[in-house]
């Protein structure tokens, strides 16, 4: 019974939490997932990894992403066409080496995208 | 835009942000590998310094081996730095899926490594008593530990194996140094390097396990 009564707070608590959130930045995002570059949460992904990291090689994409190569190239040439990422080809020590690279406006996209969850989590915390 | 749909949205974007943080780890873990490979070479570095100033007849410059050593930390340590460039990003993403507030310590992490980087040139400067830097140094592995700790939930293998064989290092050197020849003390600096070089290895090729967490 009282488990219960827990579950139905926090959900209730959870709730109030996103209904704050509900303001003009949280739609101006959700508007920006609506370009179809964004739409896919596994693009989304790897926009906010090479956010972290600035510049990430194919393969360890390919590694990280646990996608098949085909599948990989697809979403990165997306983000690419959409300005959200560029490629380019590196000289390493092991040979050419092909990088993708976060651009000012996936930079911009990644920056919304934290301000959101922060204001998300803190509303939730504070209901 | 009506509550459910928001719910699901921000469920969506919470989850793919958990996602990016356990990818982190793995990306983490190498650089983690890259750190102990850096000192591993800076370590033969230092190991082999006293031999090269003894080929050239120049053991007796102070100056010249001053800067010798300072240069070979330095090195390594802008290394270090570049290495580990992207952890304030991965901190300040972290942040947002944490209720606790990193910001203050952030900050003393900074003040107290430009600290102990003057403290110990100065050190190695003016006293040149190796006993000296030896304690200075086993603050090291105790705050590499302690970062490890909060970057995984367990500190990987390499980690503690790098970590306390440093600290044991030091610990032997400074009783070494008071009883002993310094060619043991060579010895257990070149099997520090072994076992650091070790760890960067295994850290780069078995970093995947982090990525084990995500199936």
């Amino acid at each position: 019974m009282n488990e219960n009564k827990k579950e139905n707070d926090f959900n209730k608590n959870d709730l109030t939490g996103y209904e704050n959130a509900k303001d003009s930045q949280f739609i101006e995002l959700s508007d920006l997932f609506q370009d179809q570059a964004l739409k896919s949460s596994v693009r989304l992904l790897i926009l906010i990894l090479l956010a972290l990291n600035k510049r990430l090689g194919f393969t360890e994409l390919l590694e990280i992403i646990g996608t098949g190569k085909g599948s990989l190239s697809n979403h990165i040439d997306k983000l690419v066409m959409n300005g959200y990422a560029k490629t380019k080809t590196i000289l390493t020590l092991s040979g050419p080496r092909k990088v993708v690279e976060i651009t000012e406006k996936g930079m911009q996209v990644y920056e919304k995208y934290l301000m959101i969850m922060e204001k998300l989590n803190k509303n939730i915390a504070r209901s | 835009m009506s509550n459910d749909k928001i719910k699901n949205f921000a469920d969506d974007l919470m989850r793919i942000g958990l996602r990016a943080l356990i990818i982190q780890r793995f990306i983490l873990r190498r650089a983690w590998g890259v750190y102990y490979a850096i000192w591993a070479i800076s370590f033969t570095i230092f190991f082999f310094l006293p031999i090269i100033n003894n080929y050239f007849q120049v053991n007796d410059n102070y100056l010249l081996n001053y800067i010798e050593y300072i240069l070979a930390l330095t090195i390594a340590g802008i290394t270090t730095w570049y290495n580990f460039s992207k952890t304030y990003k991965i901190l300040t993403f972290k942040k947002i899926f944490e209720t606790t507030n990193n910001n203050k310590l952030r900050r003393k992490y900074w003040i107290f490594w430009l600290l102990y980087s003057i403290v110990l040139s100065i050190v190695i400067y003016y006293y040149w008593i190796l006993s000296l830097l030896y304690i200075s140094l086993l603050v090291i592995p105790i705050i590499n530990l302690f970062s490890l700790k909060r970057t995984f939930d367990k500190i990987p293998f390499e980690g503690l194996l790098s970590n306390s064989s440093f600290f044991i290092a030091c610990i032997l050197s400074i009783v070494i140094m008071q009883y002993f020849a310094n060619d043991i003390l060579y010895a257990i600096w070149a099997i520090e390097s072994f076992i650091w070089g070790f760890s960067g290895f295994y850290a780069i090729y078995q970093a995947h396990e982090e990525l084990i967490k995500l199936e």
